[in-house]
């Protein structure tokens, strides 16, 4: 495709595209061959999360495509840095870029696009709003980081403290850019600082702001000007139009083992369906190569799978990310004290978690996928412990009386129903946004808990009306899919009250992040999970790192905070028969971009 | 009749200031804000946004003023500037977004008017006519038919048909080789070739109604007296139809012309959305489930207008046609 082009002298020959050192993918399989369209699907607007998770994941480092999640860096390889070396007291980590690399309109890639994107955007505090900006990694205990620029090729970021998580969440980079990636020369157009008539230009383009102008011209989902460094270009826009095609990138960094540069498949092309049922309808009919979001859910597998010859595809496996399908986090910081009183009685919690019959969940509503669990890593993370994953999840209902009688609760109405501190019968609802599964599983859950005299009322409702409520702690508990399956280190918030997302305990954790400012002074034992997470942040080493995860989780399940169900089986996602070097099995985390991490540049079609 | 038409075009004014307000607000009675669903939308995905982001959000795109200030902001870009404001969720103007799916919506509208009408208007007349002939029942059951099933399952069912025994692909209005590509002949007749479905679906239930309509009305005028006097001085039967019944019965058609104004930039939605169409109809369905606010009130607004105008049209119409209509009016 590319030939014609050198041919006719619009584009150098491919030495001098290639940087000096390019990076040598290893082919999954085989070398491959080039050629051929990556047909594949997106509902448009709202789900450039998987433009990102497909064609945009290209940072200074990257994950290595064989991810467990072990502590430390050990899974942390160079992508557009040629490599790094971390100081001694991790506090200093210095990069250094290729020689030769270029964006995608063949501009050099330098230390002065990383000068400008570090100073410029990232941490310029008015343009957080922007998708992909915002300080993120470069932010450590409360202080911005500091870069210095030693030649063209050789750069070092350097923070206050040790910094134990600063290369993995590099590796995860951001959402729509990767951080410190942007092209100076095609940005600098767009800040006050470097264009003094910009006030015209936003004018005549039609923005109210130079941010909301920048906003526009920093995306490469809708502005096609916009170079990149990804396998592929963007040619039509995310917008209006009915597909979404990207093009080879002709200065793209990498080669594969025989030295060929990638990617091997020419375009990716997005069709644009509104609904993932219609999606469903294409890949039977063998119309999509790729794929493993929207419609890659238990329920649809077997349909899927019958029609697997037909559509000339077949499945390749997920590994599973999450911790538990379904978490139900009591509100332990509830506004009433009535309600707090009960919920933060361990013995309460503990019944309740024994009157749930979890086989039957994975058997109805499950599709058999999954095991009984609590909230914990994934059998093959390294944080794995049985005695967490498996605690109080036996289905008995005598021991699940037991523990509630001595919670306090022994006295009952002539319904049996058990009855609160106030003498009234304990009755709360459980607040859910209706992600697939949930009603089902709370309508089982609710029988379960009716049976040893508790009331539970599932209340559905819109995911905007869910995120208002949960964010205000106007709730008695809520539902949601518990991360950190795999992620454990970088996604503790399920394993202590350490973010917003803690919703078993909000007011605690507003506690955390606001320095003691707001919401309330958790217990002691949280306490420590704060000092055990920061100690760990400031930790470098795997082993460090390991060991204080490890305290952290140990207080996790003494404490035991909510209640897992079910920790899911494999995911899948589908691949034509003709669609090579996709890996049979990729970890599956938005945290590490999947499928991005297998490197699609490699994919390639049998021509 | 220009009193007639002055008054109503006075009325028109405080009616579109009262539609302009009522718009802006049910749009923002759901809970949360466009802000809340994007973050709803990360959270799904595994990611999360800190309180400081929130707030710049909030602020960047003016969340956080009360709601008279968001909408005098809005309603005098639109009156005085012609602008509709930006789109959150496109980043894009609101303008440009409707510039770009406009023309299909009309073109699929009004196509699918041209086959209703062209469809409905013979088999209504000779099923008034013909009453209680095979031919009758056959159009009776068939637009009971039409008028019964939901217009979306119609689609997926044509779909299935298209997909099963023609394999043409599912959705949209081209092929893969003319997506992108300039206007062609081939492109054309690809067009042609996707528009079909959309068409039919849509005709159907209208076709259906108005068959209905038209069969009743004009059962009704073919029983009066005049018709009777008309025919006793020895008019031809095919006269006495078309110039005195069929114009009192042809009222329903014109009256509903007022709506086909709206029809033309709001499209159908459901179908537009099964079908994928790049039509407006999936564009403000996606703008109010996101509540990208400035996006969905100008479709609503524009469609309110054109409603309020057609109205007057139709009204105006009628009132040529009829002079029952006319008389009243005075």
């Amino acid at each position: 495709m590319l030939a014609e082009l050198v041919e006719s002298g619009e584009l150098p020959p491919v030495e001098e595209r290639l940087p000096e050192d390019p990076l040598v993918v290893e082919p999954t399989e085989q070398v491959g061959q080039y050629g051929g369209t990556w047909r594949t699907a997106t509902t448009g607007p709202g789900d450039e999360v998987w433009l990102d998770l497909t064609i945009g994941y290209e940072g200074l480092v990257r994950w290595a495509s064989d991810w467990t999640g072990a502590p430390g860096d050990a899974e942390v390889i160079p992508n557009i840095a040629a490599g790094y070396e971390v100081s001694e007291d991790s506090q200093e980590f210095t990069f250094t870029l290729r020689e030769g690399m270029r964006w995608s309109d063949g501009e050099p890639f330098t230390t002065a696009d990383i000068e400008f994107a570090f100073n410029d955007l990232w941490t310029d505090e008015d343009l957080a709003s922007i998708r992909g900006l915002g300080a993120g990694p470069l932010m450590h205990d409360g202080e911005l980081a500091t870069l210095q620029v030693e030649d063209d090729y050789t750069f070092t970021i350097a923070f206050d403290q040790p910094n134990g998580m600063f290369l993995s969440s590099m590796a995860s980079g951001g959402a729509g850019a990767n951080t410190l990636i942007a092209p100076r020369h095609y940005l600098e157009e767009y800040l006050p600082q470097y264009n003094d008539d910009l006030d015209d230009l936003v004018e005549s383009e039609g923005y109210d702001s130079w941010q909301d102008l920048l906003a526009a011209k920093f995306d490469y989902n809708t502005n096609t000007d916009y170079p990149v460094m990804n396998p592929w270009v963007i040619t039509e826009p995310l917008g209006t139009g009915s597909r979404v095609e990207a093009e080879r990138n002709p200065y793209y960094f990498k080669v594969d083992t025989a030295g060929n540069q990638l990617p091997y498949l020419d375009a990716v092309r997005y069709t644009v369906m509104n609904e993932p049922e219609v999606m469903l309808a294409a890949a039977m009919q063998g119309d999509i190569d790729m794929h493993s979001r929207h419609f890659n859910e238990p329920a649809n597998k077997p349909v899927l799978a019958e029609a697997r010859a037909e559509g000339n595809y077949d499945f390749f496996e997920l590994a599973p990310g999450l911790a538990n399908e379904l978490v139900v986090m009591f509100n332990l910081t509830h506004e009433d004290d009535q309600m707090r009183e009960i919920f933060t009685n361990r013995d309460f919690r503990v019944g309740l978690s024994h009157a749930i019959d979890r086989d039957e969940l994975v058997n109805t509503v499950y599709q058999r996928q999954g095991t009984p669990s609590q909230v914990s890593p994934q059998p093959t993370s390294p944080f794995y412990d049985e005695e967490m994953a498996t605690q109080y999840t036996e289905f008995d209902v005598d021991l699940a009386n037991q523990y509630l009688d001595d919670a306090g609760y022994a006295e009952r109405d002539s319904e049996g129903r058990r009855l609160g501190p106030d003498g009234e019968p304990i009755t709360f609802s459980v607040e859910h946004a209706g992600l697939p599964g949930f009603e089902d599983a709370l309508a089982l859950i609710s029988d379960d808990w009716a049976d040893v005299g508790i009331t539970m009322t599932p209340d559905p409702m819109d995911r905007s009306l869910f995120e208002e409520r949960r964010r205000s702690n106007n709730f008695d508990a809520v539902v949601w899919l518990a991360g950190g399956g795999t992620d454990v280190t970088q996604n503790p918030y399920w394993y202590a009250p350490l973010s917003d997302r803690s919703d078993f305990a909000s007011l605690w954790a507003q506690w955390y992040t606001t320095g003691g400012e707001d919401g309330e002074e958790p217990p002691a034992a949280t306490q420590e999970q704060f000092e055990l997470y920061d100690e760990l942040l400031r930790t470098a080493d795997a082993e460090g790192q390991q060991d204080l995860m490890e305290q952290l989780l140990q207080i996790t399940a003494e404490e035991f905070y909510h209640i897992g169900t079910v920790r899911p089986g494999a995911g899948y996602g589908i691949v034509s028969n003709d669609f090579h070097n996709v890996p049979t099995t990729i970890p599956d985390s938005y945290r590490v971009k999947t499928p991005a991490l297998s490197n699609p540049e490699q994919y390639y079609l049998a021509q | 009749m220009l009193t007639f038409i002055g008054r109503r075009l006075l009325y028109m004014v405080p009616t579109l200031i009262l539609i302009s307000i009522v718009a802006f607000a049910i749009i923002q009675l759901p809970p949360g804000d466009y802000i809340t669903t994007m973050i709803a939308q990360m959270e799904a995905d595994g990611q999360s946004m800190d309180a400081a982001t929130i707030e710049a959000l909030r602020d960047r795109y003016g969340l956080d003023q009360p709601f008279y200030v968001q909408y005098w902001t809005w309603i005098s870009n639109i009156v005085f500037h012609g602008d509709f404001g930006h789109s959150f969720q496109w980043n894009r103007p609101v303008g440009y977004l409707l510039g770009s799916t406009l023309p299909f919506t009309m073109l699929l509208t009004f196509s699918t008017l041209l086959f209703t009408w062209a469809i409905a208007f013979p088999i209504g007349i000779f099923s008034a006519v013909k009453q209680y002939s095979i031919g009758d029942y056959v159009a009776t059951t068939i637009a009971f038919l039409g008028v019964a099933i939901p217009n979306f399952l119609l689609a997926l069912a044509l779909m299935y048909i298209a997909l099963t025994v023609f394999g043409q692909p599912v959705g949209g209005l081209f092929s893969d080789e003319y997506a992108s590509a300039p206007w062609s002949f081939g492109k054309f007749l690809d067009l042609l070739g996707h528009l079909w479905i959309p068409m039919v679906v849509l005709g159907t239930a209208g076709t259906a109604g108005l068959v209905r309509v038209l069969r009743a009305n004009l059962l009704d005028e073919l029983r009066k007296p005049y018709v009777v006097a008309a025919r006793a001085h020895g008019l031809t039967e095919r006269r006495i139809l078309l110039k005195y019944p069929l114009r009192v019965a042809v009222n329903p058609f014109l009256s509903t012309i007022g709506w086909v104004l709206p029809a033309l930039v709001s499209g159908e939605i459901i179908v537009s959305q099964v079908l994928s169409l790049p039509t407006t109809g999936p564009l403000l369905l996606r703008a109010l489930r996101s509540q990208d606010m400035y996006l969905a009130g100008a479709i609503i607004l524009i469609v309110s207008v054109l409603t309020v105008v057609g109205t007057l049209l139709s009204d105006i119409l009628l009132a040529r046609l009829d002079p029952r209509v006319r008389l009243g009016a005075r």
